[in-house]
This record gives C-alpha cells, structure tokens and sequence, in this order.
C-alpha cells in the first residue's frame, strides 16, 4: 500500500473528524460547521462553455498569456488537458498517481509529513478525502524564469463540495515564484478545503503569491504549510479580495538553522465577507529571520480575523521574529478582531508584534480636501497609500501592477 | 472677494472668534498679526471648513457666495487656498498623483476637462523652480522626508499649481530660518497678480519685511481690535504686543 493510502486509512480508522465550530478556540470567529450545514453536495455540475468563458476573463485579469505556465484544477481535479504543463525539464507537474510511481521516495518522505492531520480539523478532512493531488518538484539548482500558475476554480450549477491537496518540493538551491490563483464563477456556491505542502531545501529561494478571488458564494479553507532548510527563503504573499468566507490556516515551520520567512497579507472586505487568518510561524533552530505584515481594509459589515503565533523554541537562539497586522475600518459595522501570540523559550531573541486599527487619517483628509479633492478620491488616495506597502513587496513590477489593477478595481 | 461679517466662532464650547469684520478685495495682501492665543489659528481655519470649528455667528461672502454654506473641498475648488502652518505627510500618496488628483477635480468643479499630462508635467517644471524644489518631487510621497523648510516651500508649490484667487497663508513662517523665509516669500511675491489676494498670518513682522503687506490687523482675543499699514507691524515690532493691551486698557501682568 501507498504511503497516501496508508495515511488516508489511519485518518478514517481513528476518530471521527468534525468541521469546527465556535467552540473551538482557533475557529471562535469562524464557525466551518455553520458554513458547511449550508448544505453542499459531492458532484459538481457545469457547462464546458462556463468554464471556458471562467478561465479566459481569469486570463485576462491576471494577465496569464499563452505562452505561460498554467496548471488547471478544477474542483479538485487535475485537468491536464486544460493545462500548459512546462516545456522546461527543470520542473513538472504530475498527479500523485505518476509521482508515486516516478518518484516514491519523495512521496514516502514528503507526504503528510508536515499538514498535521493531529492538530487542525481541516487538514485531517482533506487528507482523508482528497480523490487527486497535485505533485511539483523543482530540480536542485533550477532557476526558474518562467511565470508558473496553479489556478484553482470552483465551478458548479449545485452546491458543491471537494477537498484540493498539493505537494511541491523545491530542491537544493533551486529559484522560482509560484503564483496561486482561487477564482470562482457568481452562481457557483462552493466549499473549497485545499492543503498544500512546501518542502524549501537547502538554499532554495521561493516566492508564493496566493490571490484569492473567488465569487460571492465562494467559501474557501487554504491550509499552507512551509517547512524550510538552511539559507533557504520563503515568502509568501496573501491577497484575499473576495469570497464569502474564507479561512487561511498558513504555518511556516523555520526546521533549521539560518533560514528566512516573509508573510506578507492584504484582505479588502465588503458586505458580510469574513475572512480570518491564522498564522504561525514556529522557529525551531537558531539565527533565523522572520517578517509578517498584514493589512486589511474593512467596509460595510464584513469581519476580518487576524491571529498571529509566533514560537521561538528552546534552540532557536538569535531569533528575529516581526510582526505587524494593521487595519482600516471604512464602516462602523466593520470588525477586526486580532491577536498576537507570541511564546518565547529562548531567551537569546528579538522579537516584536504590533497591531491598530482605526479610521482613515483625519489631518491627511482635510489636507487633501483644503487642495479640492473630494472625499471619494481622497479615501481612494489614502486606502491606495495603506495597501501598497504590502504590494510593493511582490518580486517583479508585473504582479505590482496586476495587483495594482485588482486594487483600484474593488475601490472604484 | 472675501467679505467677513461679525464672525463668531467655538471649538468644544470656548468661544475662541468673538466677532471678526474683515473686507478682502482683489490685489490686496492682508497680514493679520497677533499674539499666541488671539485666535489667528482659528480663523484660517474656519475661513478653510474644518470641522471641529463652529460657527456661532455671522456670515463671510466669497465672490458673493456664501462661503460657510461651502464644503472644504467645495472652498477650495472656488479657489481658496490654505498654506498649513504643520503640513501632514502622507506616505504613500505621490505628489504628483495628489496634485493631479487635485488639479484635475478643480478643473471639473469649472466644467474643464482634464489637464493634458504634458500641460502637467510642463506645470510642475516650471512651478518647483519657484520655491527651487527642483527633483525634490518626483517619486516622493507628499511632504514625506522633507525638512520643515521644505514643506512650506511644497505649500507655496502647491498654491502655484492650483492657481487661487485667494491664499491663507498660516503662520508660514514659523520654524523658518532666513534662506527658506526668503525663498517663499519670493514664491509669494512672483504669484502675486492684481486678480487674487493674500492673507498673511503672522505671529512676528520679520515676514512682512519680504511680503510687503497692504494693510495690518492686529488681532488680540478674537477681535480685529487696530487696523493700519505696513507702518503699524513695525510699530508692533518695536512696542511689542503689550502696547496694544495697555491701549486697550489692560493691566499688564
């Protein structure tokens, strides 16, 4: 038996999983269960003209050219015959099915080995019932010029359920982005759970960009978790600018010794959008970095949740861990609710968390309105300002911009 | 222009304005002086449409329109202009965009399309030399990183750009070494046209040695309480603001 069988076996032999609700502590804001009795179906039901049309306006919002490397899964399922798999022998993607054949050891090692089934009630759901995986290894030493895009569509006339699950793997030395995109059609109503693994070897430098853009009656569960080498860095950039409910779980484990990690997230809500992000960056070794910045723009009676665990381990002496979660609230039915926790057992650190929250400057808008600019373009000047310091952050001027283009398009 | 009329104003309940008569007309500079407290602060700022301030009393015209009815933004589309005595720093929000921003919603409150961005680059070239902010601008957020001189020569930028028919200027001297108080006030004088007028409020007459005013009020506890010529800010120069209390019959403490 397989090791993916194997785990997946244990998982349903042990106790029965649950979708949590508020009584559990991580998910107080965010009730899954209340989401989920919504009632959501196992078959997905759609029109290949609705795809279609679904992924060209993706195409040409985010700006994904023919020529690009774009990878495909909808509902969960793999569609290489939509995909332009790479053309490049440094990296591929392959279902688990080919990868457990071509590549067992990177499975039997790599698989399960850091989503803990044990410790979140979403991860355990999808490892027990994911049906395909997505595997994508880059070569050691690869450095990856190539645009590449995993784009991951929820799509159905009925309501619809499914579990996605990736494994990617990032050699020795090997330098690329990877670029996630969440994107759903208005009557889709969905409930996505994906968990994805990263495995950042010796060296290796890896940006993810993560956009979550899915329709109104989207609900999306993202499980990220990065586990990271020595001289390694990992960066992973959150944009969320739509969907109904959307619960990011992002864990970055820093396993060894000089390694770095980059958070950086950006949520504009409106309506009765939640989203809650919970993050956790755990430094198990010594003299590693890490810098987490999140930052949300709040309107009508949308909620945003943001918790923040930092650990520094016994040995990780020489610790710099930063966060900062900062918030506007455009409305006075808008709610931020946001944590840090930080536990510290070394005792050889630095370590700093902050947080606010607040309207828009007052002084700056009345020095805007004194110069004739109306309230409508003044906001918009002053939320463009407060974004884009997590923007500017992205690794090339072609995501700034294409971000840039969302951006002004949800404060119009 | 500006026709100021029995101008009562409060903030938090304090009556701060307590009936200001004051005639602006066109190619006019008019410094108003008086010592900390008197309420000079308060009056550029009711003349600009904060919201803290309110107005207990009286009216003030503006081309004829009644300007307390007028929304800040409304003001300056009308072309007021307020030069901050503490300019804000907006990290993140571009000069050029702001000025742009700015420009092109002036031009649409006067029906106008929007400026050419050649017109505008052309614009901002020329305006900088003014105030010798050459290059300081481009790329920089609005005031970010700037010195205070450099500041007040962005506002007297700004009132280049946006052209009004009238100017507060709001104590643009404070914090202002020689250099810096010469190249603004130059500023000042080069825009200075016999269509728009100027108020200069001024906490000490050193300023009014480069723009030379046309008329002087003094004001003291919410009151225009002595009007005159240039000839009365060297008075106060000399006399100091004591003379005024004791000619209004107060002890000196």
């Amino acid at each position: 038996m397989d090791v993916i069988t194997e785990v997946q076996k244990k998982i349903k032999s042990e106790k029965v999983v649950s979708f949590p609700n508020k009584k559990n502590e991580e998910y107080k804001y965010c009730d899954v269960e209340k989401v989920w009795n919504q009632g959501f179906l196992n078959d997905s039901n759609y029109s290949s003209e609705a795809l279609n049309t679904l992924i060209e306006n993706t195409r040409s919002n985010y700006l994904i050219s023919n020529e690009s490397v774009l990878f495909v899964v909808v509902n969960g399922s793999l569609r290489f015959d939509l995909s332009k798999n790479s053309e490049n022998a440094d990296f591929e993607f392959l279902d688990f099915n080919i990868a457990l054949q071509k590549y067992p050891i990177h499975i039997e090692s790599h698989f399960g080995k850091i989503a803990n089934a044990d410790s979140d009630p979403l991860v355990a759901l999808n490892t027990a019932g994911f049906n395909e995986g997505l595997f994508l290894k880059i070569k050691k030493n690869a450095i990856i010029q190539d645009s590449i895009t995993i784009l991951n569509i929820s799509i159905s006339n009925q309501p619809i359920n499914y579990n996605s699950r990736q494994l990617i793997i990032i050699e020795e030395n090997a330098e690329l982005t990877i670029n996630e995109l969440f994107v759903s059609d208005e009557p889709t109503k969905s409930f996505a759970n994906n968990v994805t693994e990263v495995f950042v070897d010796q060296n290796a430098k890896v940006n993810f960009i993560r956009l979550q853009d899915e329709k109104t009656n989207s609900n999306l569960f993202c499980n990220l978790w990065v586990t990271t080498k020595k001289d390694s860095v990992f960066s992973d950039h959150l944009f969320t600018f739509s969907g109904s409910v959307v619960r990011n779980n992002t864990t970055i484990v820093l396993g060894d010794s000089n390694t770095e990690a980059h958070l950086n997230g950006l949520y504009l809500l409106q309506e009765n959008q939640l989203v809650d992000n919970h993050t956790l960056v755990d430094h198990q070794m010594p003299n590693c970095y890490s810098n987490e910045l999140y930052k949300g723009v709040m309107d009508d009676k949308s909620t945003a949740v943001f918790n923040g665990k930092i650990f520094v381990r016994k040995d990780a002496q020489k610790t710099n861990a930063y966060q900062s979660n900062r918030n506007i609230l455009l409305s006075p039915n808008a709610t931020i609710n946001t944590k840090p926790q930080l536990e510290i057992y070394a005792d050889d650190v630095k370590c700093s968390h902050g947080t606010s929250t607040g309207k828009l400057d007052e002084t700056a808008l009345f020095y805007l309105k004194s110069r004739g600019i109306g309230f409508e373009n003044a906001q918009k000047l002053l939320l463009q300002a407060f974004v884009s310091e997590v923007y500017e952050k992205l690794p090339n001027q072609e995501f700034k911009s294409i971000i840039q283009n969302r951006i002004e398009q949800r404060f119009s | 222009m500006l026709s100021i009329k029995n101008l009562k104003a409060s903030v938090e309940g304090k009556e701060i304005l307590k009936g200001i008569n004051l005639e602006i007309k066109a190619g006019e500079v008019h410094a108003i002086m008086g010592p900390n407290g008197s309420g000079k602060s308060t009056l550029s700022a009711v003349l600009s449409g904060k919201d803290e301030f309110e107005v207990t009393a009286g009216e003030v015209t503006f081309e004829g329109k009644d300007l307390l009815e007028m929304q800040a933004e409304v003001r300056a589309r009308e072309g007021i202009f307020l030069a901050f005595q503490y300019p804000v720093e907006i990290p993140g929000v571009s000069n050029i965009n702001f000025l742009k921003t700015a420009i092109n919603e002036i031009r649409a409150h006067k029906g106008q399309g929007s400026i050419e961005p050649r017109e505008f680059l052309n614009m901002v070239k020329e305006k900088q030399k003014l105030v010798e902010l050459d290059g300081k601008l481009a790329n920089r957020s609005v005031n970010e990183g700037f010195s205070g001189g450099e500041k007040k020569r962005n506002e007297i930028f700004q009132m280049a750009m946006l052209q009004p028919k009238l100017a507060i200027l709001d104590e643009t001297d404070s914090g202002l070494d020689i250099d810096a108080l010469r190249i603004v006030a130059n500023g000042v004088n080069q825009l200075k046209t016999k269509d728009n007028a100027f108020v200069v409020i001024t906490h000490y007459q050193r300023l009014l040695d480069y723009i030379v005013p046309d008329f002087v009020h003094v004001l003291y506890k919410g009151r225009i309480v002595k009007s005159g010529t240039k000839e009365l800010a060297l008075e106060l120069e000399e006399k100091g603001y004591d003379w005024i209390k004791e000619e209004l019959g107060e002890t000196i403490a």
